[in-house]
């Protein structure tokens, strides 16, 4: 294969593989099950971060960023398609609050692969902390949440809790890819 | 390669094969505890090769001996508290689906028609299907539960006497016991013995390792496709769905049940679609790519052949059969041919 078709080939794999984890993004935003954290009762565990951290683990950095990106602004626009709920003020719907969240979960697919040549697993999988930290301020100044609940102990009790189920799946769903999926060479 | 026509080659394979049948006849006799042994083996297996990853993990980042103690520990913790955590609310949720539906007072097949009727009108018409064939569907679906359930318990008293034993034995005295083994074989065949021990241990490995990502890939879509549809014990019944894929051809079929039986039971109709949706894509990844690129190549039984076994386990010993239809025809293959070889070698050197 001449170099050019090569990339090109190359190029086209990437696109499946963010397409692909793009979709199963927008399937966890909209699953019928909710995960409640049971250390924060009435908050919704936000399982869809997960996937971005994945993809940056198997895949690399950029394409953990572009899924992060992508899945979380296509789950705001389909969101916002099927109808927001009225007398609701926009960033505290749930298209309001994926696209507040876009760039928090894209850096931490962009980190999990960063992190996965430098740290044996399941460490990079930690990088999810990087979004749940970082989606904190962005949720203060959008009003989504107040210093009161963040200054509480329960809170980050609750955070801690996401990020080690976070890990745990993240470790698994990348366990079995590179286990069961993955081809290798024979 | 023309065979050898040598009387004793063909009078001591015989013979080697009869033992094998009545090794694994008596097997089969206690089948409950064949399969705590089998299912040790495949844990020691998975063990093994789960140790040896870390190990090169641990050379790779270069941890040293103590790290590597305390960074394993860690991991044992945390896979164990992450295990508990995310099954125990799952099974919780199973557990309250189940209830709602215990508390019914209607027979739970009489519900599930009721529910179904204005979707399939014909099939389930008023004439068509009495209420005592919908009752007798009922009962032997509980007889077939009740027994399945009966099994269990013993099942898992010889898994927990017989597996942690093996264990010990593999893991602490395995050294000793295989050298122990090879001294006991006549010094001409130890040779050729330690190479088929080794090839089927290595075949038996490939296998379980094959099964178990099989059974993790669709164990993985099931729990992704329920917790999207909303399925109660999602990620349960994904991994009983999963777990339940290892039995060939029968397994995906009852691995569906519990999950549809659920959902129709406690959600709306609509939703039973998802559900088998779910079902046909795990499937299909299943059958159209794990089964052809990926099983094919680590177990390396021709296709055609691995259905014929299959067959010939079901008619002989119903699901146990299918299940290990394909590990007892790899020790058989391993154990003949290399018997044959050294045989012939030993009484027919012009074939050899």
């Amino acid at each position: 294969m001449s170099e050019s078709g090569a990339r090109s080939a190359h190029t086209t794999r990437i696109a499946v593989q963010v397409v692909l984890f793009v979709a199963v993004y927008l399937l966890l935003v909209n699953a019928r099950s909710e995960q409640i954290n049971p250390i924060l009762p009435g908050s919704r565990m936000a399982v869809e971060m997960v996937v971005p951290v994945i993809a940056g683990l198997l895949f690399g950095g950029w394409t953990g960023l572009a899924v992060g990106l992508l899945g979380a602004l296509a789950a705001a626009a389909v969101a916002t398609a099927w109808g927001l709920p009225e007398g609701e003020l926009f960033l505290a719907t749930l298209a309001g609050k994926q696209l507040l969240a876009a760039l928090p979960i894209a850096l931490s697919g962009l980190a999990a692969g960063w992190l996965r040549a430098l740290l044996p697993s399941p460490l990079p999988a930690g990088s999810l902390l990087l979004g749940h930290l970082l989606k904190i301020p962005i949720a203060l100044f959008a009003g989504q949440l107040t210093l009161g609940v963040v200054a509480g102990k329960l809170y980050w009790l609750g955070i801690a809790w996401e990020t080690l189920i976070g890990v745990a799946v993240v470790t698994a769903a990348t366990g079995i890819y590179r286990f069961g999926i993955e081809r290798r060479p024979s | 390669m023309e065979l050898t026509t040598h009387p004793t080659v063909w009078r001591t394979l015989a013979s080697l094969a009869a033992v094998l049948t009545v090794g694994l006849l008596a097997l089969m006799y206690f089948k409950w505890i064949f399969l705590a042994l089998v299912l040790g083996v495949a844990l020691i297996l998975l063990a093994e090769r789960a140790a040896e990853k870390y190990r090169d993990q641990a050379t790779r980042y270069g941890l040293s001996p103590h790290t590597r103690w305390v960074y394993a520990t860690a991991i044992v913790l945390f896979w164990g508290i992450a295990s508990y955590a995310m099954l125990s609310t799952s099974v919780d949720d199973l557990g309250f689906a189940m209830q709602s539906i215990a508390g019914r007072d209607e027979p739970m097949v009489a519900t599930y028609v009721e529910r179904l009727r204005p979707y399939m009108p014909n099939l389930l018409a008023e004439e068509r299907l009495t209420d005592e064939q919908i009752l007798e569907v009922q009962r032997s679906g509980l007889r077939t539960v009740t027994r399945f359930l009966g099994d269990l318990p013993g099942f898992l008293a010889n898994c927990f006497l017989i597996i942690p034993l093996m264990f010990y034995v593999y893991f602490g005295k395995g050294q000793e016991l295989a050298e122990g083994i090879v001294e006991a074989v006549p010094s001409r065949f130890r040779g050729s013995f330690t190479r088929a021990s080794r090839t089927v241990g290595s075949n038996l490995r490939s296998f379980f390792e094959a099964k178990f990502a099989e059974s993790a890939v669709v164990g993985g879509i099931c729990a992704l496709g329920f917790y999207a549809a909303g399925t109660k014990g999602a990620l349960a019944l994904g991994l009983v769905a999963g777990l339940l894929n290892i039995v060939p051809y029968l397994g995906p079929i009852i691995g569906a049940i519990p999950p549809l039986w659920i959902t129709l039971a406690v959600d709306e109709p609509h939703v039973v679609l998802y559900v088998l949706l779910t079902i046909v894509v795990a499937q299909m990844v299943d059958n159209f790519y794990l089964i052809p690129f990926m099983i094919s190549d680590r177990i390396k039984v021709n296709p055609l052949l691995n259905i014929i076994l299959i067959l010939i386990g079901a008619k002989l010993y119903g699901a146990v059969g299918m299940l290990f239809a394909i590990p007892i025809y790899l020790v058989y293959k391993t154990v003949l041919r290399d018997s044959y070889r050294e045989l012939v070698r030993l009484h027919d050197p012009s074939r050899a």
